[in-house]
């Protein structure tokens, strides 16, 4: 399985090495030696990209099958749940704002992932979205997003 | 003389109130990152970038940072020994002894004779960095292009080889590197580069944005779905100062330790991990009884450590005299330099004396603090390991989040965060090193423009890397290290069957 991942990655790798090198050969100005134009460094580092991922994919390729899964039993699923709700988080951080979305941010962690009692989820998303919020807009001056409400 | 004079200037620096306390934070947070599992020091200074964005003085900046780095050294021994469980990449070979020598109940001695060590290579590293610091940096002074594109090959190169198990994972990591910095709108012809269009891509992508990704969530994103235990292991520590036949036994390993320390740390991707690797494997053939070895050796945890602090504290050479990162860490602290406006290179002792010698002299002072803070406090720290990862995750998340957000006030950081953190899980997962992706897109301006300057001069020639006397040594050394690693390789495989470069 592990194995199978690699070649996986070893083919995306490989394919985006050649579209690097394509893309600054035909669309930038890969220039001369003398004069390097704007796609000569991107076009370099794309034949680098292919050349090492292809050696890469081509060894991965002869070597044994290695079984191990890339996911242990399980393992998937707290990570999934943590991606889900940090990209909601991102979704809604600008329309609702900092305040509301970090409080439902943490609160949806709580209760999905870490499984927290009530008063741990209580008191972790108020002090946690406060203490941010004082870090962030107070000491550090910046600016956050205020969305639904005026602060 | 000049040099002592010079470090009393920077002990006033480190020494102001302001200073002294953030020197104090950041040894404070490098040994709690050090302590806790599933958070090492460049996670942690990615994290707080942002926040140091936000200081004013780049001298203060730099003291927080180093002392996170150079603490999560000290840190990472404690919970090796006691709880077989490493805080960090370092202190895995300490965990071998170390936790041999608690289950003996020999715990005060191994996490004294850890703390002793440490400091003593710590100051070691600093006095070292004194004195060598600045001809390093009288000397990259005759750099000139050609010069530093050399130099950053091989720095690059080293890292390659060093810092990732496989030098084709590396490679790859690097051209990505090199790649991602060159997103955005090219500073000599004004041409867009891979932008798409898109209005956030002209600017190219933020060094904190990456960093943050691929250090900060994806450690996230790997620990949650291990099982970390908080559950708090009772170990007797038993007595803390070591018995004159420790001392014995350790003097040489501490003191070998220190030297490999502080030399393994200069090398590009040498640090800490390496370091701690080599001066077990050293101690090993300097035993007198190596069979005690993995049952509990003294040396065996006198030596590594010292050896990561002596690292850790050396790797701060290259950056401060030529201006090139060693390792992930170092490549976020000189992110953080960059955007205070201050280049790390051979200029920073003339320009900037204030940050390169008051850096210097906090970590005389930091390698006290921490003595102070791990030894006394050992079973504060201990208990710290009772914080469920469950709290510590979302709070990690949403700082990084805000973070980015912060950069430009826009969604666009912080998307490109989770893209980064996913991409960075995915290939930490299959043992590719980000270390250097980071150094790749830290140092990748400063190439191109080197190189670009260099093929000008010569019209084109190639020769100008070669024909220089240092660009030359640099080039050289470069090509001795490609063989030698194919040599190397060779050999193993003569001896043990094929051997995997993948």
């Amino acid at each position: 399985m592990m194995t199978k991942v690699h070649r996986i990655v070893g083919i995306i790798f490989t394919l985006l090495g050649l579209y690097i090198s394509i893309y600054s050969f035909t669309k930038l100005e890969v220039g001369t030696i003398t004069k390097p134009g704007a796609g000569f460094f991107t076009f370099v580092c794309g034949t680098g990209i292919f050349i090492s991922s292809a050696i890469w994919l081509f060894l991965s390729w002869r070597k044994k099958g290695d079984s191990t899964p890339f996911w242990g039993k399980g393992e998937w699923i707290n990570l999934l749940l943590a991606l889900v709700i940090t990209f909601v988080y991102a979704l809604v951080m600008e329309p609702l704002g900092y305040a509301i979305s970090t409080a439902l941010f943490i609160l949806l962690w709580q209760i999905v992932i870490a499984h927290s009692k009530p008063l741990t989820i209580i008191l972790f998303t108020v002090l946690g979205t406060g203490a941010m919020y004082f870090l962030f807009e107070k000491l550090l001056s910046v600016p956050l997003p205020n969305g639904l409400l005026p602060w | 003389m000049e040099t002592i004079q010079s470090l009393l200037g920077g002990f006033a620096v480190a020494l102001s109130g302001i200073n002294l306390l953030f020197g104090f934070l950041g040894c404070l947070l490098g040994t709690v990152v050090g302590v806790l599992p599933g958070l090492g020091p460049a996670a942690t200074i990615s994290l707080l970038l942002p926040v140091v964005y936000a200081m004013n003085s780049p001298a203060t900046s730099l003291i927080f940072l180093a002392g996170i780095f150079y603490g999560s050294m000290y840190g990472g021994s404690t919970t090796s020994i006691l709880l077989n469980l490493p805080g960090e990449a370092a202190s895995v070979v300490t965990a071998i002894d170390g936790h041999e020598m608690a289950k003996k109940g020999r715990a005060g001695a191994a996490l004294s004779i850890a703390a002793i060590g440490s400091f003593i290579a710590g100051t070691v590293g600093v006095i070292g960095m004194s004195f060598i610091g600045p001809p390093v940096a009288e000397l990259a002074l005759k750099f000139g292009a050609p010069e530093y594109f050399a130099l950053m090959v091989l720095g690059l190169l080293l890292a390659v080889f060093l810092t990732s198990g496989s030098p084709l994972k590396g490679c790859i990591m690097l051209f990505l590197g090199i790649f991602l910095a060159n997103i955005g709108i090219d500073p000599l012809t004004g041409r867009e580069r891979f932008t798409f269009g898109t209005l956030e891509l002209m600017g190219g992508f933020d060094f904190v944005t990456i960093a943050m990704g691929m250090f900060g969530l994806s450690e996230i994103l790997l620990t949650l779905e291990k099982e970390v235990s908080s559950e708090f292991v009772t170990t007797k520590i038993g007595r803390l100062w070591p018995t004159a036949k420790d001392w014995m036994e350790s003097k040489w390993a501490i003191i070998r330790g220190s030297i490999i320390g502080f030399f393994v740390g200069v090398i590009p991707g040498g640090g800490a991990v390496v370091s701690s690797l080599v001066s077990y494997s050293v101690e090993r053939k300097f035993a007198k009884h190596p069979e005690e070895f993995g049952k509990g050796a003294i040396a065996a945890v006198a030596g590594p450590e010292s050896a990561n602090n002596g690292a850790s504290s050396s790797s701060f050479i290259p950056l401060l005299t030529l201006g090139i990162p060693c390792n992930a860490s170092i490549a976020m602290i000189y992110a953080a330099l960059l955007v205070q406006g201050i280049t790390p290179g051979p200029f920073l002792l003339n320009d900037h004396p204030d940050v390169f010698w008051g850096v210097i002299a906090s970590m005389y002072i930091g390698n006290v603090i921490l003595v102070i803070l791990n030894l006394p406090l050992v079973g504060v720290w201990v208990k710290l390991l009772k914080i469920p990862f469950g709290i510590l995750a979302p709070l990690i998340v949403m700082i990084t989040a805000v973070g980015c957000y912060s950069l430009e006030n826009n969604m666009f950081n912080v998307f490109a965060f989770i893209g980064f953190g996913i991409f960075g899980y995915i290939v930490r997962k299959l043992d590719f090193e980000p270390g250097p992706l980071l150094m790749a897109f830290i140092l990748s301006p400063l190439m191109e423009n080197s190189l670009r300057q260099s093929l000008m001069l010569s019209q084109g020639s190639f020769s100008i890397f070669f024909t220089r006397p240092i660009s030359g040594s640099f080039m050289a050394t470069f090509f001795i290290v490609i063989i030698w690693q194919f040599i190397s390789k060779f050999r193993k495989s003569r001896k043990k069957g094929p051997v995997s470069f993948l």
